[in-house]
């Protein structure tokens, strides 16, 4: 209890101690009185003799306390009062810094979220995923029978679960219906997963009886946007499918991003095929089952190996199945297609620019501190020579800068919480898997962040504000010349530094930017305005037979076509921006004597009407008839790419190709069309096949519709839609554009959100830029008052005034263009030129080359004119110093 | 604190000199530095500097305790006074120094291998 008494009784220790060190100094005194000395002349001996009173008395006093706290603490103190002494500069700071840390923060956390993380299930070493090899040797999703099997018949598990897939059309207000990616799981799916809802409750066992299933459980952005995130929407009914069903949950962000579905209902195994989708040409679900402990993946594969064993003959030919495998769960997900591939590529371009945004915001902020540093140069003297250390006093600016960091930090969480929707937002089009949530681990980065910073950059205005002359400094007279010169040297580089950052940001930025618009305005082909869509997807159960779906198509577009303003009506299995199925095709080639081509080559259904309506003509031959029906003989139209390819300098009009799996069928080529974008607006064309819609009868089509310009198409849309209604009441329309086609395309929907927060990101740094030129170059026409007052003393006009203020900033931000022209350029090397994948979209250099002039100038252009901006005020007050008023400073 | 110690002959020199003193009879600060001098012949000179944090530290470890007195001299000053800890304390720290010493003799000793 020692140290506590100690603790409250220090004040009495310290007078005590106070008094006594003046005791000493008087009997010194009087001695040296004694020994025949002037008073006057003994105490100054005296007090040379004993040294440093204060700093005795401080070193004594330290030994009751805990130095390093107390001094922290009292540094603290220190600084905070600074702070709130000078709250223009205060403020200026933590928002400069809240911004750079704010950028790093937001990217850190969709970085995180997306490929750092672990998988946000419980165990998932002990999770396992099961497939089924099929006759053509691919690894597919297995059937229900096989998942009973499974789940009945094994030991190695503590749980087996199940999901499919369902398409849900859900409709908020009863007009125009929106189309839902749905997951049908058995009601142990969420807790074999180790997945526990956000709010509500998990699937009871009962809920995957028929009449009993009535409930679902939302996912995270589905709430989010739908239902407003209100913790209420638990137990309301939402209609589904045209029946009512009551919300039981809603899912962890966390898991909800790993699985595209918007909303989860019980599956029923028994009627899964009036429930689900069609997958490969079956009912299938994809199987999770949970390792029990101890039991290794070897082990749980013998064991499904023997009941894959009794499928290999099963009764159904849907089940026959060559073998049952098991893998490792995250196998799955460590091997990402081009999507994420293309997705990481834009995270990291993003991380880049936050980087460099937080580098432009440091330098501010370090340039300020210098500024700042400069004035308290005598301050700092004033301490040195009071017998304060060096590392003292560095010790005390490190932890006020320190404290600017952290409270940037701090309200750089605030405001990334207050973002954490709309970033997400923005970047679930690039990667659904990433999103943002301010939790411990961006906490815990962001803390990092501010503490890397602070002391990276507290630590120059530190380290040169703490270098005094103490005879230099003490002087009155030239308040502020010690290391003014050298301060203003390294003031200047670091703006210069952040000219050179602003230059890499935009240029990066204005390469791709330009890329985006080249990509949204290359030439397609085809004649997107005024063009509405309606697509279907049949239910496995009904339309079974190509009769009955011939029909619907007839009926649908009878329907459509009767309506006022269509121009023309056609069919498509695939939309444009849609991409297209692939297929096999044997191509009988001109020369008689060659054997056929064997290559696989994108196909698209179509009706007679589709290209007229898309305004795509035909280079040769004729278009597709009413009479190319399935009694007619089979036909194919080609694309122009094709006809070069494989009929190079002749016509391929009468020749045939065939599928490879049905070689019988030959198709003969009766035309060709000109080329038009099938996936993507800026993909290399490719050879493209067309077969007539009634001759192969898809199960999922869509109308393109041609109408009059109209201003509202919305309403024409639902128009259409309840037009359609009555061909079969049971179906639902998903009603769309094609210039929303377009934009929904796969590469602009990656492009854009890289676009968007490199926009912000550049848009920030110019902000900072103008605030560190602004603040720097203030500083410096203050710093020359007085050089100034006596040019306009001796005569020199206020222009020659402002073109000192201006040349300066200039030559500045010219140096720093330099630089960044260099980094810039060095930087572009890392652009990438080409797409990912087979699909070649992604992020990536389009129609301009990097070294694009028009990007660098316009950067250049455009940091110019902000400095020139953010210098105009100070110029301004440069030339309005008063010759009389700055001279009487002295 | 640091710059205490490092003004010291070695750790611990300052504060067994300042026992060594007290114990002959309790001294104030001013007196304890003269007396120090004056015994080691001039050749210690304890800067007041090093003096009063080592007396700190002392009276925080209990070795010594401190009045307010009236000094021969009419003054008022702060008498510090040996504890029973302080000699104990003492006594270990001046065997420990002898052996040292003893140990530092015999390796700079000539002679004798």
């Amino acid at each position: 209890m020692m140290w506590l008494k100690q603790l409250f009784s220090r004040r009495p220790l310290y007078n005590d101690l106070s008094e006594e060190i003046n005791e000493h100094l008087e009997e010194k005194i009087e001695e040296l009185v004694a020994t025949g000395m002037s008073r006057k002349e003994a105490a100054a001996a005296a007090r040379r003799e004993f040294g440093n009173v204060t700093l005795t008395e401080e070193d004594s006093r330290t030994v009751w306390r805990w130095p390093s706290i107390e001094n922290f603490l009292m540094d603290l103190r220190y600084g905070l009062r600074m702070l709130r002494k000078s709250p223009g500069f205060s403020t200026a700071a933590v928002l400069t810094l809240a911004l750079g840390i704010g950028a790093n923060t937001a990217i850190f956390g969709l970085v995180d979220s997306a490929f750092l993380r672990g998988l946000p299930f419980r165990e998932p070493e002990r999770l396992v995923h099961i497939w089924t090899i099929e006759a053509d040797d691919d690894v597919h999703t297995p059937t229900p029978v096989q998942y009973q099997a499974v789940r009945n018949d094994t030991k190695s598990f503590e749980q087996v679960a199940a999901e499919g897939w369902a398409d849900y059309f859900y409709s908020a207000d009863g007009s125009l219906t929106e189309n839902l990616p749905g997951s049908l799981v058995t009601p142990n799916w969420f807790s074999t997963l180790g997945v526990r809802p956000l709010l509500g409750r998990n699937f009871r066992e009962e809920e995957q009886r028929a009449g009993q299933d009535g409930v679902v459980i939302l996912s995270y952005d589905f709430w989010q946007t739908r239902f407003h995130a209100d913790p209420g929407t638990i137990g309301q009914q939402i209609v589904l499918n045209r029946r009512p069903v009551t919300v039981v949950g809603v899912l962890p962000i966390s898991s909800s991003s790993k699985y595209g579905a918007k909303v989860f209902a019980p599956l029923l195994l028994n009627s899964y095929a009036s429930q689900g989708n069609v997958r490969a040409g079956k009912m299938r679900v994809q199987i999770v089952a949970r390792l029990k402990p101890g039991v290794t993946l070897a082990q749980a594969r013998s064991e499904v190996e023997v009941i894959g064993d009794q499928f290999k003959s099963a009764s159904a030919l849907a089940d026959r199945s060559k073998r049952l495998i098991v893998e490792d769960f995250g196998e799955m997900f460590r091997h990402p297609g081009p999507t994420v591939e293309n997705a990481q590529r834009g995270l990291w371009m993003t991380a880049v620019a936050s980087g460099v945004v937080l580098l432009i915001a440091c330098a501010n902020v370090a340039s300020l501190l210098l500024a700042r540093g400069v004035k308290r140069h005598r301050e700092v003297a004033v301490r040195t020579a009071l017998g304060s250390s060096r590392g003292r006093m560095i010790r005390q600016l490190l932890t006020e800068s320190t404290l600017l960091f952290l409270l940037g930090g701090a309200v750089a969480l605030i405001v990334t919480r207050w973002c954490q929707e709309i970033i997400t937002k923005v970047a679930s089009d690039m990667d659904s898997g990433a999103y943002l949530q301010v939790d411990a681990r961006v906490f815990i980065v962001s803390l990092a962040v501010s503490l890397l910073s602070a002391f990276g950059f507290g630590m120059i205005p530190a380290w040169h504000a703490t270098r005094v002359n103490l005879n230099e400094s003490l002087k009155d007279s030239a308040p502020n010349t010690a290391g003014g010169s050298r301060s203003r040297r390294l003031r200047n580089s670091l703006v210069a530094g952040q000219v050179a950052l602003g230059m890499v940001l935009l240029v990066g930025f204005g390469l791709l930017l330009r890329s985006f618009l080249y990509v949204e305005s290359s030439p397609i082909g085809y004649d997107p305005r005024n063009v509405l869509t309606a697509t279907i997807r049949l239910p496995a159960t009904r339309y079974s037979a190509p009769p009955d779906r011939d029909h619907l198509m007839q009926e649908a577009t009878e329907q459509v076509r009767s309506m006022p303003g269509v121009e023309s009506v056609g069919i498509a299995d695939s939309l444009p921006m849609q991409g297209a199925d692939s297929v096999r095709l044997r191509i009988e080639v001109p020369t008689p004597k060659a054997a056929p081509v064997e290559q696989e080559i994108f196909f698209v259904s179509i009706s007679p009407e589709y290209f007229s309506t898309l305004k795509i003509p035909m280079l040769a031959g004729r278009d597709f008839r009413e009479t190319d029906s399935r009694q007619g003989g089979p036909v194919a139209i080609v694309n122009q790419t094709f006809a070069k390819r494989y009929f190079p300098g002749t016509s391929p009009i009468g020749s045939h190709i065939a599928f490879v799996d049905s070689p019988a069928t030959w198709k003969e080529i009766v035309g060709v069309v000109s080329d038009f974008r099938q996936r993507n607006p800026e993909e290399d064309l490719r050879p493209l096949a067309y077969f007539p819609v009634a001759q192969t009868v898809p199960g999922r089509w869509s109308l393109t519709i041609r109408v009059r310009a109209a201003n509202d198409m919305g309403n024409v849309a639902a128009a259409f839609s309840k037009q359609l209604q009555p061909v079969d009441p049971q179906l639902y329309w998903e009603m769309g554009s094609m210039s929303q086609q377009i934009h929904d395309s796969e590469s602009l929907t990656l492009r854009r959100p890289v676009i968007t927060l490199l926009a912000s990101f550049g848009g920030l740094a110019m902000v900072l830029v103008i605030v560190g030129v602004f603040g720097v170059t203030s500083y410096s026409v203050a710093e020359r008052t007085r050089e100034i007052g006596i040019r306009v003393a001796l005569g020199a006009a206020r222009q020659e005034i402002a073109g000192l203020v201006f040349r300066e900033s200039l030559m500045v931000t010219f140096a720093g263009l330099a630089v960044g022209t260099f980094c810039a350029f060095a930087m572009t090397r890392f652009f990438p030129t080409e797409g990912v994948g087979w699909s070649g979209s992604g992020i990536f250099l389009y129609g301009v080359s990097r070294t694009d002039n028009l990007t660098y100038f316009g950067a250049t252009a455009l940091l110019t004119s902000v400095v020139v901006a953010a210098s105009w005020a100070p110029a301004r007050r440069a030339m309005r110093v008063d010759p009389m008023v700055a001279l009487r400073h002295e | 604190m640091k710059k205490a110690e490092q003004r010291d002959l070695f750790p611990g020199a300052l504060e067994m000199m300042i026992l060594r003193t007290l114990k002959r009879q309790p001294l104030h600060g001013y007196a304890l530095v003269q007396h120090i001098k004056r015994t080691s012949n001039d050749l210690l000179q304890i800067e007041e500097g090093s003096l009063y944090p080592a007396l700190q530290r002392l009276l925080k470890e209990d070795l010594v305790k401190a009045d307010w007195s009236i000094s021969s001299t009419n003054r008022r000053v702060r008498t510090y006074k040996l504890t029973a800890k302080g000699a104990k304390h003492l006594e270990q720290e001046v065997s420990r120094f002898e052996k040292m010493l003893e140990g530092i003799t015999r390796v700079l000793a000539p002679g004798e291998s």
